[in-house]
């Protein structure tokens, strides 16, 4: 007959007894013969287990068998808090009410002065465009008016684009200045940021890192492989020109991290690469991304692949710096959510042409899936903007815990389902997936076992 | 459509085979691969909360510190290999002994020799009386002595016939064990150097001896039933120092201290009790293991193929330093056996491990080296224990006096104040300049004083000018590593000049607008 297993109970010092149960979100993941890695994601604990204890922590949870019978792993899963009195709630937020944005990501033009062999815009297929002053400054006052509204400190300009938002200077400059005054007439702090390809003038260089808060600088690590892949329309390599923006950006003790896209050709190289920014240059962050098999990259070999995940690792144990420094969108093992990114929170890209997209990829109107992602547009009037409910209420929609295809990864409440742009490239009907899910899988487990190990090397109590 | 994932616990089809299988954990350690499976069964000791929460270890714990010791090439402590390390009770005094036939006494953490004493025969270990007031030599040959701290006389123990291979003192300092070649264990009386009463070892010629504080509960016997050691005849009319001691040959032995018998075995050959006699730790072959004392149940084990000479707990029994002859000393917590910290690679094998009695520095021999490190942390301290006479030709020195003696130290290590010095750090004893406040200090630039020697191949990235990389000021094109240049590509120039297409021609953007006034941006081109 089956028993109905009691709720555990603890007793802590001087205060009554409260009900334990084992976490509804419980994984075990094999890592040899015997071996498990059992997790806990929304009370953050972990511990290695072996299978006999995995088997009995399945029967616990399904009622099978009662903690009664032993104490001692009752004691053990207290110690690790795997149970303990907190509850395990999932996290849920989302956006209610119209969109009321406090960061505007301005796409300032899709003009590109490099032709990189993957571009996921396709940058310099088409016509340029740019971005008039009027749409950044009704952008600006928007956020800025939303954060007031919302009691915030703070509103954020962020410059982006598929494009290269510094080919655009006078507006960048323009808009900046313009959000400065608008901060300080409203009382507010401004944060600011800039993604480049680091393709810039020491002028432009030096107005960067005296006026904005952070960039984020393309560069693919080896001046080699940069130059093969991120090269100006007429062939010639640009990682004289990054390589001297980044040692500019050090001198000026800018902060700055390094966007890097890794090919299936170059994924051995990563390495090498990581090895070579880390010694000679000072980012805060370095973020590898394999490209995005997308735009100009579609045709591309997979880069999402086994071989990515070993030079990952491999580049990691380069040095202690490198170990800090490098960064795999997906996995964040520090984060809990149940959304990857803005998309599903009003991010609030605006265009080139002034309409609202949800995702800074998607910059162009005319692209594939432009209409879930564009959800806004100036109003008639001469501020503010008109949003489609429909659109955003979808787009909030794509939370990992509505994604059928996530709910039995461990690793879903801190990769929360992944880009969902990427993901409609590979499947355009239904999130299934796609290769990135086993570089995540693979990272996010890493990061368990090295928190484990960093923690003493028995369990890891996040909390 | 992909097949989902399916980590769930529940969801594990089939389960497990755990039949039989006792539920338990493992442990994941740092490697240079990120992580690695270490097996052992902690269980009992995680469900005691004996862990509490996890202090966070720094990462990269398991590498070296990466300090570099400021000893220089051919400075040594020993001229041959040293055999063992001991602290006097305040750590402030180091002894060590080694095979060139001579015990060492060096300051503590300064490095300073200040006595060298010539023994009859090699030494094979040393110790100090837990009160400070004797250090015993244990020697080849069946020599074994006694050195009164205060200078006074030595005195010899006679009774082995072959070599001594270890000694220990009882907690109180009265009594002193020694095991021997000769397959005998013996107690000796230190007030008057008497032998107390000798054992047989059975089982073969013991390598290492201690003796615990006196600990409580009885002793399993073979049944498992708990047993006293009381009501056993005494040894002397003295009250008992201690009921057990252990001493290790192929094995452990845990035996009573007024008979010798054995009273339980268990697997280990280097061993250490911890300070409060609660914990044995052993090293074999194989593996590492915990024990509790005086039980004997094995608590731990972790599996570690090293040959492991010589263990010892900090004083407050939280660390276990564990010496290799074929691997890095390693720093273990206790007594759930996590390794803390790896030391660096040894200059030779690593015969001994000692840790101070007041729980801040571990010494570690090193081939004919001693490392100091900090503890609980386990970094390298700066500082290097030479002693000219064992130091290569070419080695340099400072020497001091103060109170009646000399003290020999590296050059660049420090000297107190107002004391003079009597050698300048050149080689041949060279007049001393005196109070000038030792220039034996000045000798340890970085080399990268007026750009010369900077050692712009190493993969620092140059750090000689303000850490801003390399010496490439103005950008004028070092070329530092041959590889990539060092980053000192002339920067002041857009580049429009030439090939990639500055001419507006239609690839829409070429950046060159401002500085060079191509300006091409903004316009659409």
């Amino acid at each position: 007959m089956t028993r109905v297993a009691e709720p555990l109970e603890a007793v802590p010092r001087g205060s009554a007894p409260q009900p334990l149960r084992l976490p509804a979100e419980l994984f075990a993941l094999p890592l040899s013969q015997s071996d498990y890695l059992v997790y806990a994601p929304l009370r953050r604990a972990a511990l290695i287990a072996n299978a006999a204890l995995v088997c009995f922590l399945g029967k616990l949870q399904a009622g099978e068998r009662s903690v009664d019978a032993a104490p001692e792993i009752a004691a053990l899963l207290l110690n690790c808090g795997m149970i303990g009195p907190h509850d395990e709630r999932a996290p849920a937020a989302s956006p209610e009410g119209p969109p009321r944005p406090t960061v505007a990501t301005l796409l300032l033009t899709s003009a590109c002065n490099l032709r990189c062999r993957y571009c996921y815009a396709a940058a310099g297929e088409r016509p340029p465009a740019f971005m008039q002053p009027a749409t950044a400054r009704r952008a600006i006052d928007f956020v800025a008016a939303n954060a007031v509204a919302a009691g915030a400190t703070t509103f954020e300009v962020a410059y982006h684009g598929a494009g290269e938002p510094a080919l655009h200077w006078r507006l960048l400059e323009e808009s900046y200045l313009y959000a400065r005054g608008v901060a300080r007439s409203c009382g507010l702090r401004l944060r600011s940021s800039l993604t480049t390809n680091g393709v810039l003038t020491p002028g432009k260089r030096a107005w960067i890192a005296s006026h904005l808060g952070s960039a984020n600088v393309s560069f693919d690590g080896l001046p080699e492989v940069q130059d093969a892949n991120r090269r100006f329309p007429s062939g010639r390599g640009s990682s004289d020109f990054v390589l001297a923006t980044l040692r500019a950006f050090d001198r000026a003790g800018f902060r700055y991290s390094i966007r890097m896209t890794v090919t299936a050709e170059t994924a051995p190289r990563l390495p090498q690469s990581i090895a070579f920014l880390c010694r000679r240059f000072r980012p805060r962050a370095i973020q590898v991304e394999p490209l995005y098999r997308m735009g100009r990259g579609r045709d591309a070999a997979d880069a999402e692949t086994g071989v990515f995940i070993e030079a990952f690792r491999a580049a990691r144990r380069t040095s202690g710096k490198a170990s800090r420094l490098l960064r795999f969108s997906g996995a964040r093992l520090g984060t809990t959510t149940n959304r990857f990114c803005g998309a599903a929170n009003d991010n609030f890209c605006v265009s080139p042409a002034g309409n609202i997209s949800a995702c800074h990829e998607v910059a162009d109107e005319h692209q594939p899936w432009a209409e879930r992602f564009f959800y806004g547009r100036p109003s008639a009037g001469a501020s503010g903007f008109d949003f489609d409910e429909q659109v955003y209420t979808a787009l909030r929609a794509h939370t990992v815990d509505r994604l059928e295809y996530c709910s039995g990864c461990f690793a879903k409440w801190s990769c929360a389902g992944d880009c969902c742009h990427k993901a409609l490239h590979c499947d355009p009907v239904e999130f299934s997936g796609a290769g990135r899910c086993e570089i995540i899988r693979a990272l996010t487990r890493d990061q368990i076992l090295e928190k484990i190990a960093a923690s003493g090397g028995v369990f890891w109590k996040g909390w | 459509m992909k097949t989902r994932f399916e980590d769930r616990i529940s969801g594990l089809l089939p389960p497990p085979d755990a039949a039989g299988g006792t539920p338990g954990v493992s442990t994941v350690e740092h490697s240079r691969d990120g992580w690695k499976l270490t097996r052992r069964s902690l269980m009992g000791l995680l469900a005691a909360g004996a862990f509490g929460r996890p202090s966070r270890a720094p990462r990269g714990a398991a590498c070296s510190s990466g300090a570099a010791a400021i000893c220089s090439p051919g400075a040594f402590a020993h001229e041959i290999l040293l055999d063992s390390l001991s602290f006097f009770p305040d750590g402030k005094t180091l002894v060590s002994a080694g095979k060139d036939s001579h015990v060492k006494f060096w300051t503590v953490p300064e490095g300073a020799l200040f006595r060298s004493i010539a023994t009859d025969a090699v030494p094979s270990q040393v110790a100090v009386s837990p009160d400070g007031n004797f250090i015993a030599v244990a020697m080849d040959g069946g020599h074994l002595e006694l050195w009164p701290a205060d200078g006074g006389t030595i005195r010899g123990l006679v009774g082995h016939t072959d070599n001594v291979n270890g000694v220990a003192f009882t907690p109180d300092s009265s009594r002193l064990v020694s095991v021997s070649l000769d397959r005998t264990t013996k107690v000796w009386s230190v007030a008057d150097a008497k032998l107390l009463i000798s054992f047989a070892d059975t089982a073969g010629a013991m390598a290492q001896v201690a003796v615990p504080r006196s600990a409580q509960g009885g002793v399993p016997d073979a049944q498992g039933r708990a047993q006293s050691a009381q009501g056993r005849p005494p040894i002397s009319p003295l009250p008992l120092p201690s009921r057990f001691l252990v001493t290790s040959g192929s094995q452990l032995y845990l035996r009573s201290f007024s008979t010798g018998r054995t009273l339980r075995t268990a697997a280990g050959q280097a061993f250490a009790i911890s300070p409060d006699g609660q914990f044995l730790a052993a090293h074999d072959p194989l593996r590492l293991y915990m024990y509790a004392f005086p039980g004997m149940a094995p608590l731990v084990s972790v599996v570690e193929k090293r040959n492991a000479t010589s263990l010892s707990f900090s004083a407050d029994g939280k660390l276990l330093a564990i010496a290799y002859t074929d691997a890095p000393a390693r720093l273990y917590s206790a007594p759930d056996l996590t390794l803390k910290h790896e030391m660096e690679a040894n200059e030779g094998p690593c015969l001994s491990a000692a840790m101070d009695p007041q729980n801040s520095y571990l010494a570690v021999a090193s081939g004919k080296s001693i490392r100091l490190y900090l503890l609980p942390s386990g970094s390298r301290v700066q500082v290097c224990f030479m002693d000219i006479a064992a130091s290569s030709p070419a080695s340099t020195c400072a020497q001091y006096f103060a109170g009646g003696l000399v003290y020999t130290i590296a050059c660049g290590g420090p000297i107190p104040a107002g004391i003079a010095c009597t050698c300048d750090c050149v080689p041949g004893n060279c007049p001393c300049v005196f109070d000038t406040g030792c220039s034996c200090v000045s000798d340890s630039g970085c080399g990268c004083v007026n750009d010369t020697g900077c050692s712009c191949d190493s993969d620092t990235g140059c750090s000689c000018v303000g850490d801003v990389g390399c010496s490439c000021v103005g950008d004028v094109g070092c070329s530092c590593d041959g590889d990539y240049g060092c980053g000192c590509v002339d920067d002041t120039g857009c580049g429009c000049d030439s090939d990639y297409g500055c001419g507006c021609d239609g690839d829409y953007g070429c950046g060159c607008d401002g500085d060079s006034g191509c300006g091409c941006d903004g316009d659409g081109g």
